[in-house]
This record gives structure tokens, C-alpha cells and sequence, in this order.
């Protein structure tokens, strides 16, 4: 065990793990745990899993020989079923990473047991800042796609277009709670005004007396702190009692979500999006490749999960090592370049900071195919919208 | 005993019951089961079969309250209210694991107490219902109250030593902990239903008023067997926080208690050995089919459909009757 540690430390020291790690039971096996039967399904699920096995066979299957192998679980958004799964991949079927982990709670148990028992976690779905803040684990996790203070950060970016008059609705948990946080702390930078705050229990299905509160402050923007479901509700609620703000939605980033909501109903909403599909061949033929197995547009979660596992694969090929400290130590060294950013870059802290995008939802007119829903308003800078290193308060940072 | 029908006046008959179908194996099969459960841990992953015995130790916890035929909806919030009590208990104030399932359980009990004594005032549907709305105040205050970290969840709890002698990271140490609980709960499970006390709560059952008319202080037995199935939930619950390392909003959520219910179901109620049987099969098929690509919530859903049209007194009420009617036939 020590000589392992001295090996570790001296690679690291060496900046350079070759000589001295390897990949552990000559195969790389990458675990996709995600909700595959739930309401996350659409957005994460066998999307995200059909992610992965894409990124596997840019490999051809095998890094320096040998085979790369991806698993599904399905955490059926039940944390002590999904640590029961990670604890046997990592047991038992000797798993060297989990990737995806939709639903924070999930997440926030397969973390500890990754950091127990020394393996990666690759994070998409999951949204909580607590990743990359006091539940950091730099040497175990990379925070992939977005989190709770991204999100409200890069809507208040938006506040010159927008409006300065501003109303809430929340949904009432963690998760609702960060978000209205991150848009408050916003909102004060920019000087914009929250005229009346709300919180609504998850899954809630009538809010018209919620919508007739927000209309009688008469704001400017109505932005609705929640996701899935309740979003879809509140925005078609918005609409039946003719709420004249401009509508700000989270968690509608999903293109199916939006068809199925429809353009009439979701035209004009705003909202933000980690990833926006660039407009260049490689992004096309991945994006085709996509849908030719899957039906659908990929969601953002899912092309998240294509990049973080592609990445850890070349810093697997690069160190010839599954050591998740080795591992995520080259990935940081190695910009992010793919389908999914064009400039990424992963920070000590565990986020990958990357551009993201203020999209609006078109209207039936403006739309030209079947899946062209949304058009960008901005482009916003990773730097710009990601909470900066030094405030997340990770504490494995502190003593560096 | 083929139900757990909580209205007395669609109970069965008490004559048509043999003491066997009340869960008297034959004792080779004890014996089996403990040498199962001895082995175990040496032929599946002994993490998960610590889990599944928490998950028993619920289901018979669940199955007491249908000897006096009461049908509870709302058994998560003993479970899930112990688990996170304990595991505050562990993580935050750093207690070891011994204190911690005894707090939780304390809390379990108590809110067994309080329950009951609002819940037993009524029967058949009305107490499922009440049961049901309690339980779903005990979620929401676990989505709300700060310590319990609402759906984030309380994870990362410390496993500690058991005794302050063995490391409970040790799975096989783990795995024994969990068996020697159960088996602990199984027994008391066991003593109370075979006692005069466990009589009582079967007339009951059978004919409230003729149990009435004999002078028996009825809500006084129904609460005392609730806060039972209540603290030995609990007790569940706390172990399952110490064995998979968290406790979360799914420990509160109605569909535990249904998941309780169908485990129950699926195994036979009533008998001893049935909730066992069904929180082995439901924790298996759910354990075994994550990573299978199969849709696992229908699937369980076909199985308990099949199961309700083909065998209605569940895996082991069936096997019991058969032998039952085997022997009758031989006697004949």
C-alpha cells in the first residue's frame, strides 16, 4: 500500500504516470448509472448510455490494446439502490468509472463511495454546485456539463435583454432553492428588481394561483426556477391566463421537451443551454449518428456524457493508467475539443468550465424542420457564468 | 392465513386455520434458512444481501401489524424517519453505530406512538388513509427540515466499529451485523405473534366485538402491536443508513410503504416466513435487472399481477397450504 502511495506521489511528481501505473484488470469498464426507466429518462437514460458506447467505438473498443467495455445501470432514482449498483461495479466488476448520475442524490452517494474506494466519477446530469463546492472531490470527479450557479448566473447575464422587473417561482427543494439563489445573486449584479418570490412543491400540476400572483406584480421577466414537468405546466399556465412577461425557463433545454410542449405554447421562452449544436460537419455526423439509433436529438446531459467519457478515455490512453488521480491530472492538462465545447478547459476544482448559451424558443414561423425549435440569443463565457474557483470553498483545495 | 384484509368481517373463519399456516415451517426449513444465511455472503455480494435482510427485517415488521388485521400505508416514515435520525446520529454527532439505531429506533417508536394512537381509532380503508397522510408529513418534513438535506440526501454516513471491536467497512462484518439484527427482530417478531398476547391480537383480528365482549381493552392491543411494528421498522431503517451509507427522501416516500406492502404480498401474509420471502424476490429482481436493460418497475408489477391471479396467499402461504392439504389428505 505505501510502495503504491510513493509510486503515485513520484508520478505525479514526474507530471507523467506511464512508467508507474497501469490500467488496472486489463480492461477499462465505464458503468453509465442513470435513471433508465424514470422521468429523467428522456434527458439522460439509454441517450446517455448510446453516448457513451459512441465514445468508446471512436476507439475502436480498445485503448492500447485493451478492450474498453460500457455498462448501463438503472438507479431508479433511488440513491441506496444506486449505491448498492456502484458499490457492486466497483466490488465486484472491478468498474474504474461511473458516468452521468442524473439526480444529485444519486450522485452525491456513488461520489462517496468513489472516493472511498478510489475510482472516477464522470458527472453530466447531476446539477448540484456542491460537486465542485464543499462536496469536491478533485482527484475523484469531473463536473461535466452545468450546475445550479451556472445556471442563474448565466440567466442574469441575460437582464439587459430581458428586463429589470423580476418574479420567481420556485420549485420548493435543494435544487429550486440553489437556483433561485444563483439568479438573486445575479439579478443584484446586474440591478435588476425581484418584485415577488414563490415556492411550488415538486410536481405541482395546477398553477394558476401561482401565475395570478405573478401576474398582479406585473414584472418584466418571469423566471420559473424549476425543471421537467413543473416547467412545462407553469409555462402553459403562463400562457391560458395571458401573462404578458417574458418567460424564463430552466430545465426546457431538451429538444423532445420542447416539441412536446409544443411551439405554440413554448414559443418566446428563454432559457439556457450548456450545449448548443454547432454548425460544422463533425458536430452534424455525430449529431446524425445520434439520431440514426436513438429517433431523437441528443439533450445536453447525453452529449455530456459522449464528452466526459471521451475525454477520460484519451487521458486513460495517454497515462496507460485507470489510477482516477493520474487519470483526471492529464485531463486537466488537455483542453476540451468536441462535439460538445469548443472551449473547454477542466479546473483543478473538478468543474469543466465551458461556454454556454442564452437561447430563445422560435415561434411556428420561424421554425424550418421538425427539430429546429430554438435559436441562440448569446453565447456566454465559461469564465463568465461558472462560480469561480476561489469562492466554491472545495476543501480539498484549501491546503494546496 | 390467506389475507391481511383489515376489515374483521372478510377474515376468514378461525376453524378453517392449522398452526402451520401460520408460519410454523417444518424446522429443517429454519434450518436451511440459517445455514443460507450463514453462507451467504460466500456466494453473492455480501453488501447487497445486508441490505436485503434490512429490507426483511421491514417487510416482518410490516407483516406483525397484519396479525391483528390492520393495513398501515404509511411504514416508510418509521423506516425512513429512523434512518435519518440514526444517520444524523452517526455522521453528525459521531456516535457509533449501536447508539445510533438505538436513537432511531427511539424515534421510530415514538412516532409509532403517535400514530397509532390517532391511526387506530379507525379501520379498514380510513386507517390505511390516515397512515398514508401522516406518513406523508413525515416526508415532507424530511424534504424540508435542514438536517436531512432534503433530496440531496444524507450521505456519506460513517460505518464505525461494531462493539468498538470490529470494522464495519469490513463487508463480512457488515454483512453478520445486518444478519444478527434481523434474526434478533425475526425472533421477537416470532415470540409476539406466539404468545398469548399474539392470540389476542389474532381474535382480534378474527372478531373485534366478540374480542371486545370477552373484556379485552382492544385500542390498547392494536396501539401496543403498532408501536412494535413501528420501532422494529425503525430498527430496519437505522440499519439500512449504517449498511448502505445514507438515507434519502425514497426511505420516506409512499412508495416504500407500498414497496413493504407488495414485499408482504408477494410472499404470503400472515405467514412468518412470507414478507422474507418477497423482500428477498423484490430486492433481487430490482438488484439483478438495474444493469439488464429491462424495464424493472413493470416487470415487478407483471410478477405481483401474475402472482395476485395465480397464487393469492402469496409465495409461502401457497407452499404452506399445499403441505397443509397434503397432511389433511393423508390424515384423511
Amino acid at each position: 500500500m505505501r510502495a503504491y502511495g510513493i509510486a503515485i506521489i513520484a508520478a505525479v511528481v514526474l507530471g507523467c504516470g506511464t512508467a508507474y501505473a497501469e490500467i488496472a484488470n486489463d480492461k477499462v469498464k465505464i458503468g453509465v448509472l442513470t435513471d433508465l426507466s424514470g422521468m429523467y429518462e428522456a434527458g439522460a437514460g439509454n441517450g446517455s448510455v448510446e453516448a457513451a458506447k459512441m465514445a468508446a467505438e471512436e476507439f475502436g473498443g480498445k485503448i492500447n490494446g485493451k478492450p474498453i467495455e460500457i455498462l448501463a445501470g438503472d438507479h431508479q432514482n433511488k440513491p441506496d439502490l444506486g449505491a448498492a449498483v456502484a458499490n457492486r461495479w466497483f466490488d465486484v466488476d472491478k468498474v474504474d468509472a461511473i458516468a452521468e448520475l442524473v439526480n444529485s442524490a444519486v450522485a452525491f452517494a456513488v461520489l462517496d463511495i468513489a472516493k472511498q474506494k478510489n475510482k472516477a466519477v464522470l458527472l453530466a446530469g447531476a446539477g448540484s454546485a456542491d460537486f465542485t463546492g464543499k462536496a469536491c472531490a478533485p482527484d475523484n470527479s469531473v463536473h461535466w456539463v452545468y450546475d445550479s450557479y451556472e445556471l442563474g448566473a448565466a440567466i442574469g447575464a441575460a437582464v439587459p435583454q430581458l428586463g429589470k422587473k423580476w418574479f420567481l417561482l420556485n420549485a420548493d427543494y435543494a435544487f429550486g432553492a440553489a437556483m433561485e439563489a444563483g439568479v438573486r445573486r445575479a439579478l443584484e449584479a446586474q440591478g435588476a428588481t425581484v418584485v415577488g418570490s414563490l415556492k411550488h412543491p415538486l410536481g405541482t400540476t395546477d398553477f394558476s394561483s401561482y401565475i395570478l400572483q405573478a401576474k398582479a406584480a406585473n414584472p418584466d421577466v418571469l423566471a420559473l426556477n424549476s425543471g421537467g414537468p413543473d416547467t412545462d405546466n407553469a409555462i402553459k399556465a403562463a400562457r391560458e391566463f395571458g401573462v404578458n412577461a417574458k418567460l424564463v425557463g430552466f430545465g426546457v433545454d431538451l429538444p423532445s421537451g420542447i416539441k412536446g410542449m409544443g411551439l405554440d405554447t413554448a414559443q418566446g421562452v428563454w432559457y439556457v443551454t450548456p450545449w448548443v449544436q454547432r454548425d460544422d460537419a463533425e458536430t452534424k455526423a455525430w449529431v446524425d449518428k445520434f439520431m440514426a439509433a436513438r429517433k431523437v436529438p441528443p439533450g445536453s446531459f447525453q452529449v455530456g456524457v459522449y464528452s466526459a467519457v471521451k475525454n477520460y478515455l484519451k487521458a486513460v490512453q495517454a497515462t496507460n493508467s485507470t489510477d482516477p488521480k493520474v487519470v483526471i491530472a492529464k485531463m486537466r492538462e488537455t483542453p476540451v475539443r468536441d462535439v460538445f465545447t469548443d472551449d473547454g478547459y477542466l479546473r483543478p476544482d473538478g468543474r469543466m468550465v465551458h461556454s454556454v448559451a442564452l437561447m430563445q424558443i422560435k415561434t411556428p414561423a420561424e421554425s424550418k424542420g421538425e427539430w429546429d425549435l430554438s435559436k441562440v440569443i448569446a453565447k456566454l463565457p465559461g469564465d463568465k457564468v461558472f462560480r469561480p474557483l476561489a469562492d466554491g470553498g472545495c476543501p480539498a483545495l484549501a491546503g494546496k | 392465513m390467506s389475507t391481511t384484509s383489515a376489515d374483521p368481517a372478510h377474515a376468514q373463519p378461525a376453524s378453517t386455520k392449522s398452526l402451520a399456516s401460520f408460519g410454523l415451517p417444518p424446522i429443517v426449513l429454519y434450518a436451511v434458512g440459517l445455514a443460507l444465511l450463514v453462507a451467504g455472503p460466500f456466494f453473492v455480494y455480501p453488501l447487497f444481501l445486508a441490505k436485503i435482510l434490512c429490507f426483511c427485517l421491514f417487510a416482518c415488521a410490516f407483516n406483525l401489524l397484519g396479525s391483528v388485521g390492520l393495513l398501515s400505508f404509511g411504514h416508510a416514515a418509521f423506516f425512513g424517519a429512523s434512518a435519518y435520525v440514526a444517520g444524523h446520529a452517526l455522521k453528525v454527532w459521531g456516535l457509533p453505530f449501536e447508539l445510533g439505531a438505538v436513537i432511531g429506533t427511539a424515534a421510530a417508536t415514538f412516532l409509532g406512538v403517535v400514530f397509532g394512537y390517532v391511526a387506530i381509532r379507525r379501520q379498514g380503508l380510513y386507517f390505511a388513509m390516515i397512515t398514508l397522510a401522516l406518513a406523508q408529513m413525515i416526508y415532507f418534513l424530511a424534504l424540508q427540515l435542514p438536517f436531512t438535506h432534503a433530496e440531496d440526501g444524507l450521505t456519506g454516513v460513517p460505518r464505525g466499529r461494531i462493539l468498538g471491536l470490529f470494522d464495519l467497512n469490513n463487508l463480512y462484518v457488515l454483512y453478520y451485523t445486518a444478519a444478527v439484527i434481523f434474526v434478533a427482530g425475526y425472533l421477537l417478531i416470532y415470540r409476539i405473534t406466539h404468545s398469548t398476547f399474539g392470540q389476542i391480537l389474532k381474535a382480534i383480528r378474527e372478531k373485534e366485538p366478540r374480542a371486545i365482549s370477552l373484556g379485552y381493552r382492544v385500542n390498547d392491543y392494536k396501539l401496543l402491536v403498532f408501536v412494535l411494528s413501528a420501532a422494529l421498522a425503525g430498527l430496519a431503517g437505522a440499519t439500512k443508513t449504517m449498511v448502505v451509507q445514507l438515507a434519502s427522501l425514497t426511505d420516506v416516500h409512499w412508495s416504500t410503504s407500498g414497496d413493504v406492502i407488495l414485499m408482504t404480498l408477494l410472499g404470503g401474509s400472515g405467514t412468518m416466513f412470507g414478507p422474507v420471502v418477497g423482500a428477498v424476490v423484490v430486492e433481487m429482481l430490482e438488484f439483478y435487472l438495474a444493469d439488464s436493460g429491462l424495464p424493472i418497475q413493470a416487470v415487478i408489477g407483471a410478477i405481483f399481477v401474475v402472482c395476485i391471479l395465480l397464487f393469492r396467499r402469496g409465495i409461502v402461504g401457497e407452499l404452506s397450504h399445499l403441505l397443509d392439504s397434503k397432511s389433511r389428505g393423508k390424515a384423511g
